[in-house]
């Protein structure tokens, strides 16, 4: 399901210094709801505060654990810091349970 | 490369060039066509085409008349690793010939989403504008109230007005402002597209900024497959030590990277030597930065190396300073090259150049000429406005990168680059200008390796490392390797003038490709002959776009990309043979100390590898122009018969 109009975040997470805000998560994201690279139909979001550096991860509504996907959620799977796998997994992890 | 079917929709494009009339107040949209698509592809490939056939050979650098093109590739906006570079073309104010400079972070991917490849911006606005895109509309918006404001304030304003960080934007400094000739374009705070004075050319257009933002798709032909081959090049950027390395430190590990005997040479005190003793490298290394600066590792668009440092100075002189952006070629630039070894300089140096819209390399050689200028007793206190520029002062580089920008004091000089300021200047003052065809110099290394230095003067903008110059001789990779990779055996020896020719024009046609692909050159052959190769960028280009194109069809991508480039340069700029030599100092003046002392670039060896380099061309030895057969067998007639009606083909 896209995410089009995806409503307020279900999480939001201060990252405190593991994700580079590359948006690789987000654009995987996209691309298993839509087979198409489109951050705005993504459940994740990367957000960078310019200034202070601090950078949010967001998770919406339309995540749903990437069940179909052999490999696992797509986000997990494109994440290139080892450090951060286990924080998206949990996040993930949550909203699949509904929590 | 074959295109079928015309009237589908686009994959891997998105399929509109955008063009932006700064003197009518009017943007218009047009298909990119397969014109443009079969000869360019993308990017830097297209940029070129258009600067090449609407910027007529007399156009003014700063005037009217010349275009500043914003290219964002095939791929750009999709999952391939490092595919969020933006292409910026340009007549370059110091060369007076082609810039293709390119920038990082997120703004090329926001292009494609709003939907456009290209960017054209054209003409003189009345008053200082910014130019507003938001998912295929585009508005060029009055905002005197911007000028003036640094390239941070200019963000900070427009995601203000605008609505937030979601804008990506990129924005000249008071430098660009000012017309400063090496004044460049800044995305996002710490990403340039830093050679060859975009900013400059926006600054005469009073284009303040451009700002994005896209909510699209970018759809690519072969999802299933794509994403499979993808999966691949992933894997190969995991598996390299060599990013690995980049993974920790960026480009700033090479500083220093040649232990206690300088084996990784550097420029030192503006090129007199290549050799820094060990005790001020080892303050300059990179873990020194990372403990004592280090907020978090950034990373542009889709890219799993994550190179770039946000670094914040916590106290001291400079404390308040934060920034990203720091690589090699800064650590160079206000360190070795000026003798400085105090770590927080050269952070503040960066996020002053930042701030101000300058190139680091530009700001480097005219800042290391005045300094050894005013070591000689070229300049003095009176010329200087009282500022002593000895090696390893610190104190004076951020009141001479503010004159530089504001083009005040000694900085009105420096503002046009060292060429011009050296022929101002005069007494006997050229000598020490390290320049190549007008645009300034700031790299490692160039006695000692002879092909990274061939690559860097013969580079189509003007001198630079990011177009031929091969780093093979510093890995040292083994005969065998070079053989299978590039066809020349002595690509790992640093010190060999034989075969080079071919291994420069081997990188300048693949690296040229990957910009019109809009890639990093940090998970290709550049860093890494383990890493993605001309076969892997041409499988993920057919993928995603549908067309079918192999290796070699790449890499003749990369050689047209290379031959519009020779080709604008001589109409534009006459630049001959002689024009391809390296500064005098690096041909006469050898290294004073280390493990490269007493060396130095010999001018008949000089000699025999532009012969082979026009030679494998297909250029004239003598006058180093290009023949019909080269650009006919290409399929650039087009820019033989302008050559041939200027008298400038062979």
């Amino acid at each position: 399901m896209p995410a089009t109009g995806r409503g307020l975040p279900i999480r939001k997470w201060l990252d405190e210094g593991l994700c580079t805000a590359c948006r690789s998560c987000e654009i995987a994201c996209a691309f298993h709801h839509t087979s198409a690279f489109a951050p705005s139909e993504s459940s994740l979001r990367i957000l960078r505060d310019m200034n202070t550096c601090e950078v949010t991860i967001e998770l919406y509504r339309s995540c749903d654990g990437c069940l179909e996907e052999t490999g696992g959620p797509l986000c997990i799977e494109f994440c290139a810091r080892d450090v951060l796998r286990p924080e998206l997994l949990r996040l993930v992890s949550d909203a699949e349970n509904g929590h | 490369m074959i295109m079928r079917d015309p009237g589908k929709k686009p994959r891997g494009w998105v399929g509109t060039i955008l063009r932006a009339d700064l003197t009518r107040r009017k943007t218009t949209t047009e298909l990119l066509g397969r014109y443009y698509q079969e000869n360019g592809v993308g990017g830097r490939g297209i940029g070129q085409i258009v600067m090449f056939e609407e910027v007529e050979p007399a156009s003014d650098a700063l005037g009217p008349e010349n275009k500043v093109i914003l290219g964002a590739g095939p791929l750009v906006g999709t999952l391939a690793p490092t595919c969020g570079r933006m292409s910026v073309e340009t007549k370059n104010p110091l060369t007076g010939g082609l810039t293709s400079s390119n920038m990082g972070g997120h703004i090329a991917a926001e292009m494609k989403y709003a939907g456009f490849d290209a960017i054209v911006v054209e003409g003189v606005a009345s008053e200082p504008s910014v130019l507003v895109i938001r998912d295929g509309v585009a508005s060029i918006e009055s905002m005197p109230e911007l000028w003036g404001k640094t390239t941070f304030q200019t963000e900070e304003a427009l995601h203000a007005r605008l609505g937030g960080s979601g804008w990506r934007v990129a924005s000249i400094g008071p430098a660009g402002e000012n017309l400063v000739r090496g004044a460049c374009l800044i995305g996002e705070r710490g990403r340039a597209a830093g050679r060859g004075g975009s900013g400059a050319v926006l600054g005469s257009k009073k284009l303040k900024a451009i700002a994005v933002r896209g909510s699209g798709r970018v759809q690519v032909a072969h999802p299933a497959e794509f994403l499979r081959e993808v999966r691949e090049c992933w894997a190969k950027i995991d598996r390299s030590g060599k990013v690995a390395g980049l993974r920790i430190g960026g480009t700033h590990w090479a500083s220093g990277a040649g232990g206690d005997q300088g084996l990784r040479s550097q420029a030192v005190r503006n090129y007199r030597d290549e050799f820094w003793p060990a005790e001020k490298t080892e303050r300059i290394r990179q873990p020194v930065f990372r403990d004592m600066f280090e907020v978090r590792r950034l990373a542009c668009f889709n890219c799993p190396i994550y190179c770039s440092h946000f670094y914040r100075v916590s106290s001291g002189r400079y404390a308040g300073t934060a920034c990203e952006g720091i690589q090699t070629n800064t650590i160079r630039a206000f360190g070795s090259n000026l003798d400085i070894d105090e770590p927080s300089a050269i952070v503040a140096a960066q996020e002053l150049c930042s701030q101000l819209g300058i190139d680091v390399d530009m700001a480097a050689a005219t800042v290391a000429w005045a300094f050894e200028l005013y070591e000689r007793g070229i300049l003095d206190t009176s010329d200087t406005a009282g500022l002593e520029l000895r090696w390893g002062n610190h104190e004076p580089v951020p009141v001479l990168l503010t004159q530089i920008a504001y083009r005040e004091g000694l900085g009105a000089l420096l503002a046009d680059g060292v060429k011009r300021a050296a022929q101002v200047l005069g007494r006997g003052s050229e000598r020490y200008a390290m320049h190549v065809k007008g645009a300034d110099l700031n790299e490692q290394g160039m006695r000692w390796n002879k092909a990274w230095a061939f690559g860097i003067v013969t580079s189509s903008r003007g001198g630079g490392h990011l177009d031929g110059a091969p780093q093979t001789g510093f890995w040292h990779i083994p005969a065998e390797l070079g053989v299978e990779k590039f066809g020349v055996p002595s690509a790992g020896d640093p010190a060999a003038y034989a075969d080079n020719a071919p291994l420069v024009v081997w990188y300048e046609d693949y690296k040229a490709a990957i910009d019109a692909l809009g890639a990093c050159y940090f998970t290709s052959y550049w860093e890494d002959v383990e890493l993605l190769s001309q076969h892997d960028y041409a499988r993920l280009f057919s993928l995603a776009t549908g067309e079918e194109m192999d290796g070699d069809g790449l890499m003749a991508v990369g050689r047209r990309i290379q031959e519009t480039a020779k080709a604008f340069n001589t109409l534009h700029a006459g630049f001959t043979r002689q024009d391809d030599f390296p500064p005098r100092r690096l041909l006469e003046e050898p290294a004073l100390s280390g493990a490269y002392q007493g060396e130095k670039l010999d001018p008949v060896m000089w000699n025999s590898m532009l012969d082979a380099y026009y030679e494998a061309h297909g250029w004239d030895k003598s006058t180093g122009l290009q023949t019909r057969e080269c650009l006919v067998r290409l399929g650039l007639e087009g820019i033989a018969r302008k050559l041939a009606e200027h008298g400038a083909l062979w």
